[in-house]
This record gives C-alpha cells, sequence and structure tokens, in this order.
C-alpha cells in the first residue's frame, strides 16, 4: 500500500502540474487566436446563412474563377512593370533588341540569380510564385546563355547579395555590404559559352532594401571598406560591381551590353552612363512575382512595345550630398541614459533626428539649386559647399546623373500646353491640357508631367524652383475599362492629355502668415511640361529668357496680381501652425539653421549631433502626460454601449450602405456593442470583430501590405467564393505585386486605380476587410532601407498614386489604411526617434501627399507612424492626430497604430485623447507579460474624457468598416457559429486529459491514504 | 533496515531537492541574463524570480522536515504545490517571451540581430532548466512514502 500511495501522489503531482501548465497554454493560445489561425490557416469561427448568400453580398468580385483572378495578377503585374520601367540610356537605339528568332543573351551579376523582387515582412511578394529574368526572358523570344546561369547558381551560398543594415533600438550602426562575385570567381567562368549568346550581354546590378533597416552615406554606411574605394558611398558602386561591368566590357564578344538597376533607392551610377561601352540602362525597380515579363516584352522588338516609365526619384551622382543626408542616421540625446534608465530602451526615448534642410528634398534641392545658379548666383547656389567634386563650384552637371522624372522611349513625343483647351485658377482649380505628338517612327505611350514654378523673391517663403503639380498618360481616356485594353500613340499622331490640379497642393505654408496659414505670393507663375522636372525647369527658364530657346508651347506663364492667403479650407476648417514644437530651435534654441535658397553657401545643413535633452524635454519624452481621472460621473455612458452577452437585437448589418459618419445607425449598433469589448478590440486591432456576437459581427480579415494581400487564396476563400481543394490555384498566394516605386514611375492613375481594384477583388474572394496599405512616406533620402515600399521622393506623385490605388480598393468594399501617418522617413531607431522639422517642410513634402489621400482618396484608415511628432509619439501627438489630421483636414476614419512593441512608449490613454483609436496589436500579451493594465472597464468608466474618447474611437471604427467586405455575405439572419480548429482541440484534449488524470490519480491517492490510516489502526 | 531504508529515500529526496533548486537558480539567472541581453526580450517581471524562489523555499523545506518528521500526506502535497509554482513560472516566462519568439523566428525583422538570439537561446535555456527542476520535483514526488514508526 505505501508504494502505491507513493506512486498514486506522485502521478496526482504530474497530472496537476500538466493541468496548470495546459490551462494557460490555452489561455495563451487564446489570446494569440488570430495569429495562430493566421499561421496554421485555420479558421475559429464561420458564419452560417439562410437564403441564397449571393444577395448578402455587397461587393461581388469582377472575377468568378481562380483561373481568371490568377491571370489578372499575371497581367496587370506584367503591364506596371512594361510602363513602370525606366529607360535611362539608350545609346545609339540600342534598345530594343531584335534578331531573326531567339535573341541569345548571357546575363552577368549575382542579382541576376537573387534578384530583389520585392521589399521584406508585409511587403513581400510569394517567393515561390517570382518568374526570374531567365525564365521571363526565356518565354519571351530569348535564349539565355544557361552555363553562365549556372555559373551564379552555383556561387548563390557565397554571394548572398547584401543589404541594408539592422537598424531597431541601436545605439551604434553598422555598414551594409554588396557582395557582387569578385573577379577571382570569373576565372572558373564558362568563358567559351559567351559567343553563342552574344546579342546582349545583360547585368544587373542592385541595392536590398528591406523594413527596420536603413542605408548610410559615406563610411559609416559601408561595413567591409574592401569593398569600395575611399570616399565612396554605399549606394555607388562597389569595386566588385566596376570590376564586373570591365570584365564584360572587355570580352568583346557582346554586340550590346545593357544594365539593369534593381533597386528601388536610388543608387549612383553617373560611371554607367558615362561608359560609352554601355549602351542602355534600365531602372526596373523591385519587379514583384511577374515583372520580369514586362522587362522582357520591353527588350524584344518583337513586342511593339516602348517604355513609358520616368524616375520617381532624383539619380544624384553622389546621394551622401544631398542637405537631407547631412542628418540621416544615429542621433543620441546625450543623456539619454537619464531619460530612460532600461536597458531595453522601454520608452524608446534615446534618440533624434533634425530634418534642417526645410523644404529642399530630392529635385526640390537640385533644380532649385541649379535655378539660383543661373538666376541668382549671390545667393551662393554655385559656391563649393555640397559640391561633389572637391573644392569645386557646384555644378548641376555633375551633381544630377538624371533627374526627377527622367525616362526615354524608343519613340520621341512633342509636349505642347494648349491654353485655349486649359481653365487656370491659379487660386483654385484649373484643367490644363496638354497636346501630345508621337514624332518618332513606333508608336508608345507617353507620360505627361505637369510642373508649375511659383514667383519667389527674397523675404518670402521658401519655394521650390519648380514643383510637380499633376501628370497624365496617353491612351488611358480611350482605353477601355480593366488594364487589358493598351492604347498607344502611333507615329504622327497626337492626342490631348488633360490634366487637373488643385491649389491646395501648390500654395507654400507661411508659419509667419497670423496663426499660420498657405500663401500665393502675387506674381507670375509657369505651368511647364517637359521630360522630368529639370527638363521643365529649363523651359521655364527659358521663358524667363535666362537660357536660349522657344518655351512657348511648353510653358503657360499666369499672372497673379494680389497675394493671396489660404487660412481655412474649402470645407471651412481654420488652418494653423500645428507644429510649432517640432522646430528644434523652439526646445532648444540656436540648434538648427534651415536651409534657405536665398543663401545657399550659409545655411547649407549641418549635422546636428550630440543634443542634450532639457529638463523640460525629457517629462514629454517619457510620454506618461495623461493621468485617468478617478471616480468622475460617466452615468450619461451608461446606455451608449451595450452589455455583455445581452443582444437588444440590433443587428450590425443595418450600416450596410450607411456612409454618412452622422448617420444615427452608427448610435444603435454601439448600443449593442459591450465596453468590454470595445476596449478589448482597442488594443488587439480588431483582429477578433466577431467577439461582437451581439450584434452578430462576423470575421473582419486584416492583412498587409503594399505588395499585395500576405494570404493565400485557398484557404482564405469563403462565402460563395469558397476554393475547392482541388483547385489548381488553391495555393496561389496574392501578394504578387511590384514594388511602389514601379508603380509610381508609371506616371499612370489609371494603373494604379486598377492594382486598387484588382487588390479589392483578392480581398472580396478571401473576405479581407482591412488592408495596411498604401505606404505613402516620402523619400527623403534614398539612404532609407524601406523606400521600396514608398511611391516617390515627391508628394503629389505619392499622394495620387495612394488616392487611385485606395478609390479602387475601396470601391471594392476595402478599407485602406495609409501609412505611416507621418515623418517614418527612415527606419533607424524608427521607434520613439523624436523627429524635428519646420511646419513649412513638413506640410508640403511628407504631409502633402497624405493631405492628397485624404482629400481625393478618401481614405477611411490611417495608420500612424513608429516615430516621434517634436517629442511626442506619432500617434498622441495633438498637432498630427488632433488638430490637422481630425481638425483641418477633418477626416472621421480610424486611426491606429503600427505594431506596438513597447507599451510605455505607446502608451494607449494619451494616444485615444489624442484622437487615435485602434492600438494595432496581435495579442494582449505585451512583452512585460501583461496588457495595458487600465484598459479596462473599471478604470475607464470613472474618467469621463476617456469615456468620449472611447465612443468616438468605436464612431470613427464603425464608420470606416461599416460599408465594407466585413459585412459581405452577412444579412440580419445570418448566425457566426465558433469553430474549434485542431490547435484548440489538442490543448482542449490536454486540458481534459489532465484533469481526469488529476481526479483519477487523485481520488486513488485518498482512498489509499485512507485504507492505510485504517491498517494502521 | 526498514529505517536505513527509509532515509536513503529521504536522502534521495533532499538531493533532488537540491538539485532541482540548482536548476530553478540557473533558470532564474538565464532568465535574467536574457533580458539584459537585450532586442525584444525586456522587461523584468518580478513574478518569475518570487515564483521560483517559493518553489525553492517550500521544496527544501519539505525535504528537511522529511529528514526530521518522516513523512507526512501534507508534504506530498507542499510537493505538488511546488510543481504548481514551478508551472506557474515557466508559462508566465513563455507567456511574455512567444510574441519575442514570434517576431524573431517568423520574420525577418530582426534575423540578423545577434544580441536579440543570444536573448532568445538564454529564454530557450530558462525554459529548459525550470523543465528539468520540475522533472526532478516529479521524481521526488514518488519517492516520499508513508512512514509506520516502529
Amino acid at each position: 500500500m505505501k508504494r502505491k500511495t507513493g506512486i498514486y501522489a506522485g502521478l496526482t503531482n504530474i497530472f496537476v502540474a500538466m493541468l496548470i501548465f495546459a490551462v494557460m497554454a490555452y489561455n495563451l493560445a487564446d489570446s494569440y487566436r488570430a495569429t495562430l489561425d493566421e499561421r496554421l490557416l485555420t479558421s475559429s469561427s464561420k458564419i452560417v446563412n439562410t437564403g441564397p448568400e449571393e444577395d448578402m453580398y455587397d461587393y461581388l468580385s469582377a472575377y468568378s474563377t481562380t483561373d481568371e483572378l490568377v491571370t489578372a495578377h499575371e497581367m496587370l503585374n506584367e503591364r506596371l512593370q512594361a510602363e513602370g520601367t525606366v529607360l535611362l540610356k539608350n545609346q545609339d537605339h540600342a534598345l530594343p533588341l531584335s534578331t531573326e528568332g531567339d535573341i541569345k543573351v548571357t546575363l552577368f551579376g549575382m542579382r541576376s540569380d537573387l534578384t530583389q523582387f520585392c521589399g521584406s515582412i508585409g511587403a513581400m511578394t510569394a517567393r515561390v510564385q517570382n518568374v526570374s529574368l531567365e525564365e521571363a526572358l526565356n518565354e519571351r523570344g530569348f535564349a539565355v546563355n544557361p552555363e553562365m546561369s549556372a555559373f551564379y547558381k552555383g556561387l548563390e551560398k557565397d554571394y548572398k547579395p547584401g543589404s541594408a543594415s539592422s537598424a531597431s533600438s541601436v545605439v551604434e550602426v553598422q555598414g551594409g555590404t554588396v557582395n557582387e562575385v569578385p573577379q577571382a570567381e570569373y576565372a572558373n567562368a564558362p568563358q567559351d559559352s559567351y559567343a553563342a549568346y552574344a546579342d546582349a550581354a545583360i547585368i544587373v546590378l542592385g541595392r536590398d532594401c528591406s523594413e527596420a533597416r536603413d542605408f548610410y552615406p559615406g563610411e559609416t554606411g559601408i561595413a567591409n571598406p574592401e569593398e569600395f574605394e575611399e570616399g565612396d558611398n554605399i549606394l555607388g558602386l562597389s569595386l566588385d560591381e566596376k570590376a564586373l561591368i570591365s570584365y564584360v566590357e572587355s570580352q568583346g564578344c557582346f554586340d550590346k551590353i545593357i544594365v539593369l538597376i534593381n533597386s528601388t533607392s536610388a543608387m549612383e551610377i553617373d560611371g554607367l552612363k558615362n561608359d560609352e561601352n554601355i549602351d542602355a540602362i534600365m531602372w526596373i525597380g523591385a519587379p514583384g512575382n511577374y515583372g520580369f515579363y514586362g522587362v522582357a516584352d520591353l527588350l524584344n522588338a518583337a513586342s511593339g512595345m516602348s517604355p513609358s516609365g520616368s524616375l520617381t526619384d532624383t539619380y544624384a551622382v553622389n546621394t551622401a550630398k544631398s542637405p537631407a543626408a547631412q542628418n540621416f542616421g544615429l542621433y543620441c540625446w546625450e543623456n539619454y541614459k537619464d531619460i530612460d534608465a532600461s536597458s531595453s530602451f522601454e520608452l524608446r526615448a534615446a534618440w533624434y533626428l533634425v530634418c534642417n534642410e526645410s523644404i529642399y528634398d530630392g529635385y526640390k534641392y537640385y533644380e532649385t539649386r541649379y535655378y539660383d545658379s543661373i538666376v541668382n548666383p549671390d545667393s551662393g547656389a554655385a559656391s563649393e559647399i555640397g559640391s561633389s567634386v572637391p573644392g569645386a563650384a557646384w555644378n548641376y552637371d555633375t551633381e544630377v546623373s538624371y533627374p526627377f522624372g527622367y525616362g526615354l522611349t524608343y519613340t520621341s513625343f512633342t509636349e505642347e500646353i494648349v491654353p485655349e483647351l486649359s481653365d487656370i485658377q491659379i487660386d483654385g482649380t484649373s484643367t490644363v491640357t496638354v497636346r501630345v505628338t508621337n514624332t518618332g517612327d513606333v508608336a508608345g505611350k507617353d507620360n505627361v508631367q505637369l510642373y508649375l514654378a511659383l514667383p519667389y523673391a527674397a523675404g518670402q517663403v521658401e519655394k521650390s524652383a519648380i514643383q510637380l503639380v499633376g501628370y497624365g498618360k496617353t491612351g488611358e481616356a480611350q482605353e477601355a475599362e480593366g488594364f487589358e485594353d493598351v492604347v498607344y500613340l502611333q507615329p504622327g499622331e497626337s492626342e490631348d492629355v488633360t490634366i487637373t490640379i488643385e491649389r491646395d497642393y501648390y500654395a507654400s505654408y507661411d508659419t509667419q502668415e497670423g496663426d499660420g496659414a498657405y500663401v500665393l505670393d502675387a506674381g507670375t507663375y509657369y505651368l511647364a511640361v517637359g521630360d522630368g522636372a529639370h527638363d521643365a525647369l529649363n523651359h521655364v527658364l527659358s521663358a524667363q529668357g535666362y537660357l536660349d530657346g522657344d518655351a512657348s508651347a511648353s510653358t503657360l506663364a499666369v499672372e497673379l496680381a494680389e497675394k493671396v492667403v489660404i487660412d481655412e479650407t474649402k470645407e471651412g476648417q481654420p488652418i494653423q501652425n500645428q507644429f510649432e514644437d517640432c522646430d528644434i530651435n523652439t526646445l532648444i534654441p540656436g540648434t538648427a539653421t534651415y536651409l534657405t535658397r536665398s543663401d545657399w553657401a550659409g545655411t547649407f545643413p549641418q549635422e546636428i549631433n550630440g543634443l542634450t535633452a532639457t529638463a523640460e524635454m525629457i517629462p514629454l519624452l517619457k510620454n506618461d502626460t495623461y493621468t485617468m481621472a478617478v471616480g468622475e460621473d460617466t452615468s450619461e455612458y451608461e446606455d451608449v454601449f451595450g452589455t455583455k452577452n445581452q443582444s437588444n437585437g440590433v443587428n450590425v448589418c443595418i450600416l450596410k450602405g450607411v456612409t454618412d459618419y452622422e448617420d444615427p445607425a452608427y448610435d444603435e449598433v454601439i448600443s449593442n456593442m459591450p465596453l468590454e469589448t470595445i476596449l478589448y478590440e482597442i488594443c488587439m486591432e480588431y483582429s477578433q470583430a466577431e467577439l461582437y456576437t451581439e450584434v452578430k459581427a462576423g470575421k473582419l480579415g486584416l492583412s498587409d501590405g503594399p505588395v499585395g494581400l500576405l494570404k493565400p487564396l485557398g484557404i482564405n476563400a469563403m462565402g460563395i467564393y469558397e476554393v475547392s481543394k482541388d483547385d489548381p490555384n488553391y495555393d496561389y498566394n496574392l501578394n504578387t505585386y511590384v514594388s511602389p516605386p514601379v508603380v509610381g514611375a508609371t506616371f499612370s492613375h489609371k494603373l494604379a486605380y486598377e492594382e486598387g481594384k484588382l487588390i479589392g477583388d483578392d480581398s472580396i474572394w478571401v473576405h479581407n476587410t482591412w488592408l495596411y496599405a498604401s505606404a505613402m512616406n516620402n523619400h527623403r533620402c534614398p539612404y532609407n532601407g524601406r523606400n521600396n515600399e514608398y511611391y516617390s521622393e515627391d508628394p503629389i506623385l505619392t499622394g495620387y498614386m495612394a488616392s487611385d490605388t485606395v478609390i479602387g480598393a475601396q470601391e471594392n468594399g476595402v478599407v485602406c489604411t495609409v501609412k505611416h501617418f507621418a515623418f517614418n522617413n527612415m527606419e533607424t531607431n524608427r521607434e520613439g526617434v523624436a523627429t524635428f522639422f519646420d511646419e513649412q517642410a513638413g506640410r508640403e513634402n511628407e504631409l502633402r501627399g497624405f493631405q492628397i489621400v485624404f482629400e481625393v482618396g478618401k481614405t477611411k484608415s490611417v495608420m500612424t507612424s513608429f516615430n516621434r511628432i517634436g517629442l511626442t509619439f506619432s500617434s498622441a501627438d495633438e498637432g498630427l492626430i488632433t488638430g490637422l489630421l481630425r481638425g483641418e483636414w477633418d477626416y472621421k476614419g480610424a486611426v491606429g497604430t503600427d505594431m506596438v512593441k513597447a507599451p510605455l512608449y505607446e502608451s494607449w490613454e494619451e494616444c485615444l485623447m489624442a484622437g487615435t483609436d485602434i492600438m494595432l496589436n496581435t495579442s494582449p500579451i505585451n512583452e512585460d507579460g501583461k496588457a495595458w493594465e487600465t484598459l479596462q472597464v473599471k478604470y475607464v468608466s470613472q474618467d469621463a474624457d476617456m469615456m468620449a474618447a472611447i465612443y468616438e474611437s468605436i464612431h470613427h471604427t464603425l464608420y470606416a468598416f461599416g460599408d465594407s467586405i466585413w459585412l459581405n455575405g452577412l444579412s440580419a439572419d445570418s448566425e457566426v457559429v465558433r469553430l474549434y480548429p485542431y490547435w484548440e482541440v489538442i490543448i482542449i484534449s490536454v486540458v481534459g486529459f489532465a484533469a481526469i488524470g488529476t481526479v483519477v490519480f487523485g481520488l486513488l491517492w485518498i482512498l489509499s491514504l485512507i485504507k492505510s490510516r485504517k491498517k494502521v489502526k | 533496515m526498514k529505517k536505513e531504508k527509509g532515509n536513503k529515500k529521504h536522502g534521495l529526496r533532499f538531493g533532488l531537492s537540491i538539485t532541482m533548486s540548482v536548476f530553478l537558480v540557473l533558470a532564474t539567472l538565464a532568465y535574467v541574463i536574457g533580458i539584459y541581453a537585450f532586442g525584444y526580450y525586456d522587461d523584468f517581471n518580478v513574478l518569475i524570480p518570487m515564483l521560483t524562489v517559493f518553489a525553492i523555499i517550500l521544496s527544501v523545506a519539505v525535504a528537511i522536515l522529511m529528514e526530521k518528521k518522516g513523512n507526512q500526506e501534507i508534504f506530498s502535497l507542499l510537493t505538488i504545490a511546488v510543481s504548481a509554482l514551478i508551472v506557474v513560472a515557466l508559462m508566465t516566462l513563455i507567456s511574455a517571451r512567444v510574441y519575442s519568439f514570434a517576431i524573431l523566428l517568423l520574420s525577418d525583422l530582426e534575423k540578423d540581430r545577434v544580441d536579440g538570439y543570444r536573448a532568445l537561446y538564454f529564454s530557450i535555456g530558462a525554459a529548459g532548466l525550470y523543465m528539468f527542476g520540475l522533472i526532478c520535483n516529479f521524481v521526488a514526488g514518488f519517492i516520499g512514502t508513508k512512514k509506520v514508526s516502529g
């Protein structure tokens, strides 16, 4: 009996431990339910309908079979790439290639094999579906040298392309590598095979971008100094890349040498431009799954296609010499350890960045300085400072290889503004008609870029010498709906392209005008067209008499007699300064000198390093600025929210078709939504909307990102779109799209819209309501490792590209979350970096693109950025969220954070009080093992202001999601049925097994004890 | 002879208790080092070492009392309590780290973070040591015998 007693006690011990373990594991798994379901391809709920389901769908896909959907992905992305590829150089009409039979080519460079197809994490295309350059060429009339391809495949392990550097929560940064194959390896290359594939050598060069990574200018950016010549930058060509070019050139057997630039960060390629042995250069960006088909077609004359893309960024000779590059990277407060003593930077308060280049980012710098070097030399525009040639005067020709907006075609076009068909209102909305004529020998498409030169005089607010105000593309007005129909402008033909431009998107912001206002100074405004910003500016200079040439057709001068001050929006919202505290000089006087075009030499940005946060700044950096009230009367909210598990009968489906924010239907639904569930969803990004059982809400469905939904088709398709496991496209992944800079380079409203539409179709199939796209931060600097997700250095192009995509997607019921609002212009310490800027620059560059997507695109959701706006977390910044977004722009949609990783920094109270609605968080359990403690009914119900903020939060959220895919397939009679995925069944089984074991062996133990006691007695 | 056998078992029980304590101390150390290795593995949760210390005290106390007073039912119950404390500490650690594991292992966001992986290994090590400690306590749970005096 003794023995048995011991065994029973021991077994009870084990089963009790197992039981506790299993119960805690269940709770843990439950808190990660959405993530587990997504990762394990399972589902925890299902909608059951009575009656014909088709009637319950407000949003239906244009594609009725998976084959149609997959074909649409292939066709659209091929076209996006064909129209987004930029021909930079085409010496002696080297392209397109043309021979009898297959065009025989040899591919060179490690990136010809290990191409960068996409970005990373949320911007990653499905690897298994990537069509390589070699595959695409072989399918489209080429024969690729297989021995050379095999040579590179054999080197994959040793020469995986390097990337930008990891840069999250660090106090020290490291440089990146290129890792191109060194020349020594070419001793083993199949040199004898070259002659048989010598119609062209195609060399692929590039730099890999990635989220949470950055490049850095100068020595800091280079991890391996042996890879570069002294003084070069990581975005310049490495020694091995230069040697590769020389190697190919030295073969002497190739008819043509073509370079493809596989990079979304502008590289330094002046050497290639000036190398006479390089016949052609094409920028291809990151081509996604199917983009190489488009590239192959452009290279092949037989396709009849011609490039029509233009650069979305300036290609500078030396990227480290731009004003923005002077302050890019890692800057720690000298006293950061006094601000946050934790080793893990839990307050994310150690870093800052001062953007002191004013409005002069990208082409706005290069072109304005160029203009001033001609028109106003006294400004110091031609001084040595910022020059790429040491000791030499600044000269545009030695600073810029290819300007913003530049791109060649296989034909030629003339563009002329037609005044009689234009209606110009400088202080309003204008329509400008541009007549395009194909003056070349082959058919093609022309993208028309319309620029504006504003009058500037010393003492006025800063102005770029030229700025993009609108764009259009030939053929699109005639093309049928969809993306299959392509209309080219034939040789000798003309077409009128009409572009609408809006005052609010080119007016200058003056912080000194009253409480702050947009202004249009009196003077002559020049509208100009051209092949890029530089060409357009030269036309303006000609029109002004500073350069020779007749610019009468390519410019249009318009007088504005009196200065116009715009201090309220068209909707009557007041415009006033919102970001005074973002000027570092208001916190630490005299810190920054902002660049002004009236004194280029005296104000060129200096690096701002070694700052010490003052005593007044430290409490703000610590984020804890709101204290929840205790004991306040919140009885007015008693009937506002619902009661858990007690439905009042109001069904969420009453929101179908409701689009007016003031509609009483929102209040009705909220009255049946329990506060505790709302709080849970606020901290859980609505990933489990089906928890609103009282209103019978179904699954919401959410996904990144900028290159399409990160979801496989078959497992996620549901309702009337359910896909059989036997379907050949069951495992098809929907993240296939070309990178956003390629979309931007199309300069096509139509194609951006079609991308949005197709993403919408994808979303309907897989019931994905919420899309984390478009990503639209400005390319402030080519060193931003995440430029692959953003469109351009220009906010107008960014704003309209995002707007068109959002319009297309939202027509199909997708709620697009544009991101990252705002100033997430570098990845280095993006969580918490205190970003300082002057308000004019902020409004005219980074924020202008967002303004367009809110006003034109009517996006219903936005994701804030990780960084600080000045000293405050973006989501909690009253200037950004309360003043600008909710106030001036009168935005009613949902505002969510980016992924919460530091709850003390991304503290929910401050965010909600500022107007943010949702904390993006895949689990209520954070790193410290608990959710935000105060986000509970017992706390919030004592704070009247917080209750009001929570009400606004759910109101905004329902407004965003009420009329969307969320309610597709639902009706008032629908039932949401709870499912038990296999992982849950396993855990529950373990809990049951452990419980039974505990009871059985516990009882046996007790019985044996009783028996042994009796025996003793 | 019977007493010798009983003493031997109690000696083994004591040894297991000490071994378990060593594992738990090492686990706590690994957890703390993991926190300071920096990365996503931050935020010290005082509950974990607290539970661990209680488990050690309880286990050693039981072993000592068994030496002195012989085995009693209460000691078996306390042994179960020790297991419960260890399991709760272990699961608290896992709960606090699972998000970090996911970020590190399932995305390439942190794939090159040497310090992140160092922290990950320390966390896995800590969890493993807790498991070893738990197993020791399981074995100890079988050793207790009802002492019949005389």
